[in-house]
C-alpha cells in the first residue's frame, strides 16, 4: 500500500501513533485483526454456506448475461452493471462463494479504508473508527434491504478519498482512485457517490497537472457510463413518480425525528428492515455520543487532511443529509424536485443520501475521542477510553449481530430451481418468459419467510418479463410504485382486465410463463387459457403456448450497439488497469529479490 | 496487556449479546419478520 504524503506528514501534527494510543506493544495485525472479528460477528450465519435472500439482494448460482444486464431491458437501470458484473464473475466462481465475498469485503473495506484515513493519529483511533464505519445503522439497514453494491460503494469511499489525497498532493494514484470509481459504479447511486465525494478533491488545486486532471475527469465519468447510457436511452430518463418519492423519503426510527435519525445514519423508508434497537431511546444515546465526539474530533481532521479536504467533505456531507431530512420534512417539496427533475429519481430512496455523513462520523468521532484519551496520562486509564469507544458503539446497537440477529442467515434453494434453469437452457425455440405470481416480491418457505425480490428473472438464462410495481405497506393500506418496464405494464393491464395472457404474449416476445404456485396471489385461472403445461416440478410449473404460434423477436432499443461498445471499451480500459499494475507489482518484487540476493553475496 | 484486553472485550462483547438476547433485542437464527396480510407480498412497510 502506499504511503500517502500528505496523511503520513501529518502524523507530526500529533503525538504519533506510540503516545497517541499507548499500544506500542501491539502487532500490526490489531486493526487488521479487529475490522476481520467485527466482520464475522456482523455477519454471522450469513456466512454459513448457501444464498443470502434479503429484499434486494438476491444471489443465484449461475447468472446469464442478458439484454437487461447492461441496461438493455425494459426498466430503469437499477441493477446495471451489477447484474453483468455478477453474471461474468459466476461463470468462474458460483453465485453463493461470490455473494460470501462481497458480503465480506463491504464491511472489512470499510473498517480498513477509515482506519488508513486516520492512519497518522494512531491505532485506537483507528480501532474507533473502522468500528463506527461497520456499526452504523446506515450499514445494516442497507445490508437488511439488501443492498450490497451500493454499500460496496460506501466501503470503496475511504479509499477512493484516499487515493484522491494522494492524487492532490503527489500527482500519482490516478489509477487507483479510478479503480475505487469502478468498483463504486456497479449500480447509479454507488457512482454517484464515489464520484462526488472523492474526484472533486483530486481535482481542484493539488498538483496534479491539467492534463492528468483532464483524464481523471474522463475516465472517472466513463466508469460511470454503463449505467448512464442505459437511463439515458429509457424514455423514463430516470424520474420517479410522486408515490415513489414520498414512499421512500427519510422514516423517523423514534419521537426525536427524522433529523436527529439521519444524524446517527438511520432512517430507512422500510421499518421492517430496521433493527429493534433503533427505535428505543438507546439509538438516540449512540447518536448524541458519537456526534458530540465526531464535533470535538473535526478540527483535528481539518489539520489531517487539510482544510479544502475536509471542508469538501464536509459540505457533501451537510448536503446528503439536509435533502435526506428535507425528504421527511418537506415531501411535497421533496416530491415536486424528485419528478420534475431529469435523473433525480436516484435520490428518491433518499437515505443513501447520508453514506458521506455515516462515514465522515466515522472518522471525526474517532479523532474527537482521540482528543479526550490524550488528556489521560494513565496509560491503563487510557487504554480502556479506547476499549470504551470501540465497545460503546456495539453495545448501543446490540441487534446487528449475528447477521443481524439471523436475518442474513444463509439458506439453499430446492432443487427445483436447478431443474427449471435446466429446462430452459435445453429449449431451442426463441422466446422470453413471463413470470407469475403477478407480484415483484416473493416469501419463501426454504428462506424462513423472508421477503425477498422473486429471484426467477436471474435463475431463468432467458430474458423475462415480471411484475415490476413496488407494494410499500403505509398507514394500514397500501401505495404501489409504478413500475417502468412497457412490456411488465401490457402484461399487467392484461391480468387486471381477466385477459388470458396468451393474447398479448406473442406480440411482447413471450413463449413461456413460469408459475410460482406456492407465491401470492394465486393466478386466475383464465390467466393460463390458451396455454398448455409442458413442465412441473414441486411448487414452479412452465406453460408454454401452442408450438406453433409465431413469436414476435423484440428487438434491441435504438442507441443499444452505442451500450455495447462502451460497455466493452470500458471493461477494456479497467482490464488494462489491472494488467498494468499486475506487471508493476511483479517488476517491484522482482527488483526486491535482486536486490536480496545481491546483499547476500 | 494483551492477555487482559482480549478477555475483556470478549465478556463485554458476550454481555451485550446475552442482554441483548434476554430482552429480546437480539433474536434467533430464524427470527422472521411479521406476516403481512395483503393480496401479495408487500416490499416493506414505513409505517
Amino acid at each position: 500500500m502506499a504511503t500517502d504524503p500528505q496523511l503520513s506528514s501529518d502524523a507530526t501534527d500529533h503525538d504519533g501513533r506510540r503516545q497517541a494510543s499507548g499500544w506500542s506493544g501491539w502487532s500490526g495485525w490489531l486493526v487488521p485483526g479487529w475490522v476481520v472479528l467485527l466482520s464475522m460477528l456482523l455477519l454471522g450465519p450469513a456466512l454459513a454456506p448457501g444464498f443470502v435472500l434479503t429484499y434486494d439482494m438476491v444471489f443465484v448460482p449461475r447468472q446469464d448475461l442478458l439484454p437487461a444486464s447492461i441496461g438493455l431491458g425494459g426498466g430503469l437501470p437499477r441493477a446495471v452493471p451489477q447484474d453483468a458484473v455478477v453474471a461474468v464473475l459466476t461463470t468462474v466462481i458460483d453465485g453463493a462463494w461470490l455473494q460470501h465475498a462481497v458480503l465480506l469485503a463491504i464491511p472489512i473495506l470499510a473498517g480498513m479504508g477509515t482506519a488508513r484515513l486516520v492512519r497518522s493519529a494512531g491505532r485506537g483511533a483507528q480501532l474507533v473508527a473502522a468500528t463506527l464505519a461497520i456499526w452504523n445503522p446506515f450499514l445494516v439497514e442497507r445490508l437488511v434491504q439488501g443492498h450490497w453494491a451500493l454499500l460496496l460503494a460506501y466501503a470503496a469511499t475511504p479509499w477512493a478519498i484516499a487515493s484522491a489525497i494522494r492524487v492532490r498532493t503527489t500527482g500519482a494514484g490516478a489509477t487507483a482512485l479510478i479503480g475505487w470509481c469502478a468498483l463504486g459504479a456497479l449500480v447509479p447511486s454507488g457512482g454517484i457517490l464515489v464520484v462526488v465525494v472523492a474526484v472533486p478533491l483530486a481535482l481542484i488545486g493539488g498538483v496534479a497537472d491539467a492534463k492528468r486532471k483532464g483524464a481523471l475527469a474522463v475516465s472517472a465519468i466513463a466508469v460511470n457510463l454503463p449505467w448512464i447510457l442505459p437511463a439515458l436511452l429509457h424514455p423514463d430518463e430516470g424520474s420517479a413518480d410522486a408515490a415513489g418519492a414520498s414512499v421512500f423519503a427519510l422514516r423517523s426510527e423514534g419521537p426525536w425525528g427524522a433529523a436527529v435519525t439521519a444524524l446517527g445514519g438511520g432512517g430507512l423508508w422500510n421499518a421492517d428492515a430496521v433493527p429493534a434497537s433503533r427505535e428505543t431511546p438507546i439509538s438516540l444515546v449512540l447518536t448524541v455520543l458519537v456526534f458530540a465526539a465526531a464535533i470535538a474530533g473535526w478540527p483535528s481532521l481539518r489539520r489531517m487532511l487539510g482544510r479544502a479536504v475536509a471542508g469538501w467533505w464536509t459540505a457533501i456531507a451537510i448536503l446528503g443529509w439536509a435533502m435526506a431530512v428535507a425528504s421527511a420534512l418537506a415531501p411535497t417539496v421533496w416530491a415536486d424536485v424528485i419528478t420534475s427533475v431529469p435523473g433525480a429519481g436516484l435520490a428518491r430512496d433518499s437515505h443513501k443520501l447520508l453514506a458521506p455523513l455515516v462515514l465522515l462520523i466515522a472518522v471525526t468521532a474517532a479523532l474527537g475521542l482521540r482528543r479526550g484519551w490524550q488528556r489521560v496520562s494513565d496509560v491503563t486509564a487510557r487504554r480502556s477510553l479506547i476499549v470504551a469507544g470501540v465497545l460503546i458503539p456495539i453495545a448501543l446497537l446490540p441487534d446487528a449481530a449475528l447477521g443481524v440477529g439471523g436475518r442474513l442467515s444463509a439458506v439453499d434453494y430446492p432443487a427445483q430451481w436447478h431443474q427449471m434453469r435446466q429446462f430452459f437452457a435445453d429449449q431451442q425455440e426463441s422466446g422470453d418468459v413471463v413470470v407469475l405470481p403477478w407480484s415483484t416480491f416473493r416469501v419463501f418457505d426454504f428462506n424462513a419467510g423472508r421477503t425477498v425480490l422473486d429471484p426467477a428473472p436471474r435463475w431463468l438464462p432467458r430474458t423475462s418479463i415480471a411484475a415490476d410495481a413496488l407494494p410499500v405497506s403505509r398507514g394500514g393500506g397500501i401505495v404501489v410504485v409504478p413500475g417502468d418496464d412497457p412490456r411488465s405494464g401490457v402484461l399487467g393491464r392484461t391480468l387486471d382486465d381477466g385477459r388470458p395472457l396468451s393474447e398479448v404474449m406473442p406480440e411482447l416476445g413471450a413463449r413461456w410463463v413460469l408459475v410460482e404456485s406456492a407465491q401470492r396471489p394465486e393466478p386466475e385461472p383464465q390467466a393460463l387459457a390458451g396455454l398448455e403445461p409442458v413442465w412441473q416440478e414441486g411448487d414452479l410449473a412452465v406453460w408454454e403456448l401452442p408450438v406453433a404460434t409465431p413469436v414476435d423477436a423484440q428487438p434491441l432499443p435504438s442507441g443499444a450497439w452505442l451500450v455495447i461498445v462502451v460497455d466493452l471499451l470500458v471493461l477494456l480500459g479497467l482490464a488494462m488497469i489491472i494488467v498494468t499494475r499486475l506487471v508493476m507489482v511483479g517488476a517491484g518484487m522482482t527488483r526486491i529479490g535482486s536486490s536480496k540476493r545481491r546483499r547476500r553475496r | 496487556m494483551g492477555a487482559v484486553i482480549g478477555p475483556i472485550v470478549a465478556a463485554v462483547v458476550g454481555a451485550v449479546l446475552a442482554g441483548g438476547a434476554a430482552f429480546g433485542i437480539i433474536s434467533s437464527q430464524t427470527a422472521v419478520p411479521p406476516t403481512v396480510d395483503a393480496p401479495y407480498v408487500v416490499y416493506g412497510s414505513t409505517n
